[in-house]
Parts: structure tokens; C-alpha cells; sequence
């Protein structure tokens, strides 16, 4: 594979908190799978990503889902909204934060954005940037 | 001795008002953008303005402050875009059909900033600047570098260097 190869497109996982559709990098995604009724409701294992990225979690009928990703070498688990997707984006979809919203953004990991005409504004995250001050459940 | 009214005088004096106009033709020259917010009327020098964007999309992006209106895709880049209104602590509104977002450059850093209305590009004598008034809004005062007069009426030119360096510090 060659590096222009390579970096034609990144595959991301696509979730939702609120009204918001997210992505982190695909190759920091170990699984996924609904929260279970045995996952207990105030555990301290799962991070809810609303309250890590401050944003308000829209009233969600569905069974939320739960992403378990890697965080320096400890696995760390996420509870998100679905639909949980995966998609190859194409970088030129790809942008990097203006300099002024990168200085003025209240969301901790946010390293870029995507715009698609599938799925509208992205917001790409990091999740293991600032994970010490995130939040829990 | 010549009197006033001879015809040497007179010609001396044309020659004195052609100077004079000459020497106001070839003063420095400034271009300013002129801008509408509410029911004011604002100013940004022609060098820090990219480009002016009549109708663009604008994305909300959660996590900003309310002064930041979103980012707007500019030929495959993406920039900010910051509502003047808010910043410069004036009515709030919606934009309207001849609002306007001008790209901007200030302070090394790019961003679009949403104006009422575009009023006019104009090249304005250096010395037609003046200095901003002591009874001039805090705000205002720090973001101006003086006002200008369009139609007998006065224009803050803002200082885009102040405007996006401060925007960027958090400084609103």
C-alpha cells in the first residue's frame, strides 16, 4: 500500500451524542456492543462521552451502546448513542480546526471535522486526549 | 508690486490650489471595507479583507461560544465564522437577506465574520482618519483605529489585528 494509498480515505466510527454525529479513528475501537442489563447503571467503568464532551445528551429511547477503546494500554469504555457506524471518509472531507475554534472550543479530544453530504458536520475526537478529566457517571 | 486682483496673482494662486490638489491626490491612500451592523456603521481595512461570501451554509458547531456562529466551507477549507454583532455588543438579529460574510485576516489567523450588510469599497485618504473619541464605547475603543466620515455619516474602522488576537485570547 502506498502512502497516498493509505491516506485516501480514514475509517472512522460514527456515533451520535444529542443531536451530534462523532467519529473517532476506527483502529481505537477494540468492540461495540449494546449496554446489557447486567452492565450495572452507575458503573464506574463506563464513561459516558456526553459528559466528557460537555454536550447535552438528547432523550434517547433506545438501548445505548457501549465502545470500548484503548487508552494508554488500558481499556476504557464509552457509552454512546447509535446509530454506531463505521465509514471510510475521505480525507479532503477532512479539515482541521480553524485556529480560532481550536482556541475557543469547550470539547476536549475535538481534533477535527468532517463535512459529508451523508452525514452533514462530524465532529472528530480523540478520546484519549484530556482523559484524566473526564468525567463519570 | 502686483495687487491681488492682477492677473499674475490670479495665476499664482491657481498654480498654489493646483499644488495643493496634487499634493492631496497623491497623499496615502487607505481601502476600506464598509460595513452595516444594526443601525451602525463599521469599517475594516481593504488588506486584511480575503474575500466577501454573499451566501454560504454555515455549520453550528457545538462547544463555541455564542459570539461564534459556526464554520463555513470556503472552496474546501473551512473557517470560523464570528457574528460582529455579539462582539461588539450590538442588538442582536438574524441575518437577513443582504447579510454578508467577509473572510477575514487579522493577527496571523484567517476567520469570517458575519455583517447586516456590505455598504461600499472605498479608498480613503490616511488623514481622514481620526482619532477615536473618548466618549466611544469601552469595547469599541479597543478594537478601533479611529472613524472615518461616509456620507456625513461616521464609520468605526476596526482593527482586525485587535478584533481576531483578542477573539483568539478569549477576550470578548
Amino acid at each position: 500500500m502506498t502512502e497516498s494509498e493509505r491516506f485516501a480515505t480514514l475509517e472512522v466510527v460514527l456515533f451520535s451524542v444529542g443531536a451530534w454525529r462523532v467519529g473517532m479513528e476506527a483502529g481505537r475501537v477494540r468492540g461495540c456492543r449494546w449496554r446489557s442489563a447486567s452492565d450495572a447503571p452507575e458503573s464506574a467503568d463506563i464513561r459516558l462521552m456526553s459528559t466528557w464532551m460537555a454536550l447535552p445528551a438528547a432523550e434517547c429511547h433506545e438501548r445505548p451502546m457501549l465502545l470500548e477503546t484503548l487508552d494508554a494500554g488500558q481499556s476504557v469504555t464509552w457509552q454512546v448513542q447509535g446509530p454506531v457506524t463505521l465509514h471510510a471518509l475521505p480525507v479532503e472531507t477532512i479539515h482541521p480546526l480553524p485556529p480560532l475554534l481550536a482556541a475557543r472550543t469547550t470539547i476536549p479530544g475535538l481534533r477535527a471535522l468532517a463535512l459529508t453530504p451523508e452525514e452533514g458536520l462530524i465532529l472528530l475526537i480523540d478520546p484519549s486526549i484530556r482523559a484524566q478529566d473526564q468525567e463519570r457517571p | 508690486m502686483t495687487t491681488p486682483s492682477s492677473p499674475l496673482e490670479q495665476i499664482v494662486a491657481q498654480r498654489l490650489a493646483s499644488r495643493r490638489e496634487r499634493i492631496e491626490l497623491d497623499e496615502p491612500m487607505i481601502k476600506v471595507v464598509i460595513v452595516a451592523l444594526a443601525d451602525q456603521h463599521f469599517a475594516f481595512p481593504g488588506e486584511g479583507i480575503r474575500e466577501i461570501l454573499a451566501r454560504a451554509r454555515v455549520f453550528f458547531v457545538p462547544g463555541c461560544p455564542p459570539s461564534m456562529e459556526g464554520v463555513v466551507n470556503v472552496r474546501g477549507d473551512i473557517e470560523t465564522v464570528i457574528r460582529l454583532q455579539t462582539l461588539l455588543r450590538l442588538p442582536e438579529s438574524e441575518p437577513g437577506p443582504a447579510s454578508a460574510i467577509l473572510i477575514a485576516r487579522g493577527n496571523g489567523v484567517v476567520s469570517g465574520l458575519r455583517v447586516d450588510r456590505v455598504l461600499d469599497v472605498l479608498d480613503v485618504p490616511r488623514s481622514s482618519i481620526l482619532p477615536v473619541p473618548a466618549t466611544f464605547p469601552t469595547r469599541w475603543s479597543t478594537l478601533a483605529l479611529g472613524v472615518i466620515h461616509r456620507e456625513e455619516q461616521p464609520v468605526t474602522l476596526l482593527n482586525l489585528d485587535a478584533l481576531l488576537g483578542d477573539y483568539a485570547r478569549g477576550l470578548e
